[in-house]
């Protein structure tokens, strides 16, 4: 993670031939700083639309994640960029028509291969005036556009892709950046609400086409103390199956949420303890949707865990 | 035939007195695995402590009285047996 600033606009192994810097800022985003800078005014775009309101740090202060988008290549014809971190390409050349969303994915990526001081979950975490719902779930299970659809509809919304919880403790640090949104979910959420902004499309990705939505839209989204995890709920999204909130079992959760962490078996024992200690006092469900008015009353109904029980009757 | 944990230090298991399974940490492997309660109690009664099927099979009926003793006798080689793939368990022939 380097401090000083980097020579940019070329690659390493040229002469620096860019020297335009349409966008260069250090975000803090929950808490973490990253450094993005870029040349390709697709990303610069799309950062000054989702990343406008993120509170700015210092460009040559110390940061987490020192992150470039590059032109890649030199024949014109071919418009590919790469995702460098510290300066190195992770990823290899992708379309610059989907840079966008190599960035997002490239941030994700930052955080979720470092950051071990917490027990990461892959989930999308939402929260009200009573706690935080973590909402683990594999790619296409629906989080995030129910995440989104909260978040337009008065939640806050912690995060998209991880739930970081400190271990011993049982609540979440916010994490907050926009959504992303793929396929029909991007045309549910315009319908859903015209108050959605959206940065640029990335089309034909493996993931098909991914397109990011605001998620700092709450008065307090940049507010850093961590929430009170009032559930954890396990969201499918399904056409056919009736739709359903039901408590599952502590034990299996533990399992599915370990499934879905980031680094569970990388913390060992702390891991099974930070789980164990999250677990033992969190209410956990099933929630089968197929209609976002549905599943957003549903979550409403989700009762608090025994350690916000417990505060509440304390204040 | 004698059984005994394979592990350096007892498994860590998480357990819900509510529910009929329970998670169990290896601290040797770092794996983790979802258990029936009968097994996590076979792995709490071994501890420290070498013993015998019939030992256990006793624990166990003392333990959970809503399974007949038959049915407990009958299971018990067969878990310990899988416990022992899982390596959790040694057995001593």
């Amino acid at each position: 993670m380097r401090v000083q600033l980097l020579p940019f606009g070329g690659d390493d192994n040229g002469p620096e031939r860019s020297p335009v810097l349409p966008y260069c800022e250090s975000l803090a985003v929950g808490p973490y700083t990253y450094r993005i800078r870029t040349t390709l005014p697709n990303v610069a775009a799309g950062l000054q639309t989702l990343y406008g309101d993120f509170p700015r740090t210092d460009t040559a202060a110390f940061v987490d994640f020192d992150i470039a988008l590059r032109r890649h290549g030199i024949f014109p014809g071919r418009r590919l960029s790469r995702f460098c971190f510290d300066g190195r390409d992770q990823f290899g050349p992708v379309p610059v028509e989907q840079a966008y969303a190599s960035l997002e994915w490239g941030m994700n990526w930052c955080v979720s291969v470092h950051c071990n001081e917490y027990l990461k979950l892959h989930a999308a975490v939402v929260a009200s005036d009573a706690g935080a719902i973590i909402m683990p779930g594999v790619p296409g299970a629906g989080k995030s556009t129910l995440c989104a659809a909260l978040g337009l509809s008065g939640w806050r919304i912690l995060s998209d892709e991880h739930a970081l919880i400190r271990p011993g403790s049982r609540q979440v640090v916010p994490l907050c950046r926009p959504v992303s949104l793929k396929n029909e979910s991007i045309d549910v959420i315009r319908r859903f609400s015209r108050d959605a902004v959206f940065g640029p499309p990335s089309l034909d990705t493996h993931k098909g086409t991914v397109q990011h939505m605001k998620g700092d839209i709450h008065p307090e989204s940049h507010a850093a103390e961590p929430v009170p995890i009032r559930a954890l709920v396990f969201p499918r999204f399904s056409r056919d199956e009736p739709q359903r909130l039901r408590a599952r079992p502590r034990t299996v959760s533990f399992v599915l949420a370990a499934y879905h962490s980031f680094n569970y078996s990388l913390l060992g024992e702390a891991g099974f303890r930070a789980m164990s200690h999250l677990i033992e006092a969190t209410p956990c469900f099933d929630l089968v949707y197929r209609d976002l008015e549905w599943a957003m009353g549903a979550l409403e109904r989700v009762p608090a865990s025994a350690a916000l029980r417990q505060s509440a009757e304390m204040a | 035939m004698y059984f005994s944990l394979a592990t350096s230090r007892p498994p860590l298991v998480y357990s819900d007195p509510e529910e009929d399974t329970a998670v169990c940490f290896d601290p040797d492997s770092g794996d983790t695995h979802l258990l029936s309660v009968f097994a996590s109690v076979v792995l709490s009664e071994l501890g420290d402590k070498t013993l015998s099927a019939a030992d256990l099979t006793e624990a166990l009926k003392s333990r959970f009285h809503t399974a007949s003793a038959a049915e407990i006798a009958t299971y018990t080689p067969t878990l310990l047996e899988e416990l022992s793939n899982l390596g959790l368990v040694k057995i001593h022939e």
